[in-house]
């Protein structure tokens, strides 16, 4: 849940007051997905406060709660995070009436998993509007997981699932970025509308040339082309003879072995790919190849071509919250919301 | 004289790897043993090839391409179109659909793939020394 401003100010009919709100951690592990440098959910917690939101309350269920969420990196970070043990709908109707106690009377829920860049202040307007206890939010392709909810009337004890499922009746149709990362071929085009400034997600890193962002600690070999726009992740490795070109991106904690070219690739991080590979319109997790151009997954178990960069969680330090092997979860569909 | 070799085709199993590579190319050598060799790989039943593997098709083209010969591919299927892509080796090799295909290529009349017990085996090696000697 995602709040705003100081709940104790009642005034105006803002979202900037009053107007407090949660992202879910969804059961899907495309929340700890990380895209340019930067975590989904940092993303979503980003985009949230740049819509005068807050505070933010972040609901994790016990089996995501031990992955880094990379907010601690996030400057102002405050977010508040709860780990879910239970019901995570119980948890929102609990944390809604503790809103409608500190006098927050209009909550945001967000179960996250698409990447939005909606100017929730209209859609609160909207809803105060309708005077219905939830009104959730629409795009062109059908109902998002975006909720706008009366937190008096959850304080009365109204019940959280049967109100959330009957917003699906006052919907409002939200105008803006959306990229409901259903499948891994939209990370592919979140990534390339980011990197071409078609939506406001930058890359972390400096821009050291234009359009080439380079993450901390990355090395690129003085032979390497890389071709703009481009990411290079935070630690990693571009090898002697490499090309990276056509928008493609190297997550962090990656290696490119020497020769090798990716073209409109995202390598996902902690990957390596090895030497004088061709990689093309893929998205790439360790030894998972999804080819866009031929709509195949293929598991290589040749670790001389693609594998795992390290072993996950070695790096205690800053470990990138996709490190584990994510088996074939990453390329399914978002799941449905846990009803 | 020009002596027209037969095609050989010979199908590859399902796994193509380090472990199988050596027994591949012990069947595949004395094929090359002969001038102007004409092989057709059968890769239909083929679900997984590994660098390894890549590197033992490459090595049989060399060495039949050395010999003045020639080395197709057949029945590769998406995944292993997709690894020799990877790879970077998939305009080496001339592919087709099928065997039949890949030995009408030749131009020369055709023969069954031969079976593993005939391929190295005293039925064929009369065949294969009346071949020798013709050369």
């Amino acid at each position: 849940m995602v709040g705003t401003g100081d709940p104790a100010d009642r005034t105006g009919d803002s979202c900037s007051t009053g107007c407090a709100g949660e992202v879910l951690r969804g059961g899907s592990q495309l929340a700890a997905l990380e895209v340019l440098g930067r975590s989904l959910l940092e993303a979503a917690v980003e985009n949230l406060r740049m819509a005068g939101i807050g505070p933010i309350s972040l609901l994790t269920p016990g089996s995501l709660a031990n992955q880094d969420s990379g907010l601690r990196d996030s400057p102002g970070s405050a977010v508040e995070s709860i780990r879910v043990e239970e019901d995570v709908v119980d948890s929102i109707g609990l944390k809604l009436k503790d809103h409608a106690k500190s006098g927050i009377d209009t909550t945001v829920v967000i179960r996250l998993g698409a990447y939005i860049e909606i100017d929730l202040t209209e859609a609160v307007q909207f809803h105060r509007e309708q005077g219905q206890p939830a009104t959730r939010l629409t795009d062109a392709d059908g109902p998002l997981d975006i909720w706008i909810a009366d937190t008096s009337h959850f304080a009365a004890g109204a019940d959280v699932l049967s109100s959330l499922q009957s917003a699906g009746q006052n919907c409002y149709a939200a105008p803006g970025y959306i990229n409901r990362l259903a499948h891994p071929r939209d990370l592919r085009h979140l990534a390339v509308d980011a990197l071409t400034g078609r939506c406001r997600l930058r890359p972390r890193g400096s821009e050291v040339q234009p359009g080439i962002w380079v993450g901390e600690g990355a090395q690129v070999h003085r032979g390497a082309r890389v071709v703009a726009p481009a990411f290079i992740g935070r630690t990693s490795i571009i090898g002697e003879d490499c090309v990276i070109a056509d928008c493609s991106v190297v997550e962090n904690d990656c290696e490119i072995d020497y020769g090798s070219t990716l073209s409109d690739v995202s390598l996902l991080p902690n990957s390596y790919v090895g030497i004088g590979l061709d990689l093309r319109h893929s998205v790439v997790s360790g030894g998972t190849l999804l080819s866009l151009e031929h709509d195949m997954t293929l598991e290589i178990s040749d670790p001389g071509v693609v594998r795992f960069n390290k072993a996950p969680h070695k790096d205690v330090g800053r470990q990138s919250p996709a490190a584990v092997e994510v088996p074939g979860m990453l390329f399914t569909p978002a799941e449905e919301a846990a009803n | 004289m020009v002596v027209r070799r037969p095609v050989v085709v010979m199908e590859l199993p399902e796994q193509i790897g380090t472990s199988q590579v050596p027994e591949i190319l012990e069947d595949v050598r004395t094929l090359l043993e002969f001038q102007r060799p004409r092989i057709v790989f059968d890769c239909s039943l083929v679900r997984s090839i590994d660098s390894a593997g890549v590197e033992m098709l490459l090595y049989c083209l060399d060495e039949s391409m050395k010999r003045d010969g020639d080395l197709k591919l057949a029945g590769v299927s998406p995944q292993a179109r997709m690894i020799l892509e990877i790879m970077r080796v998939d305009g080496v090799f001339e592919v087709f659909e099928t065997a039949g295909e890949a030995v009408r290529s030749f131009n020369v009349p055709t023969l069954a793939a031969i079976p593993e017990d005939a391929f190295l085996y005293d039925s064929a090696s009369e065949d294969l020394e009346n071949v020798r000697r013709a050369s």
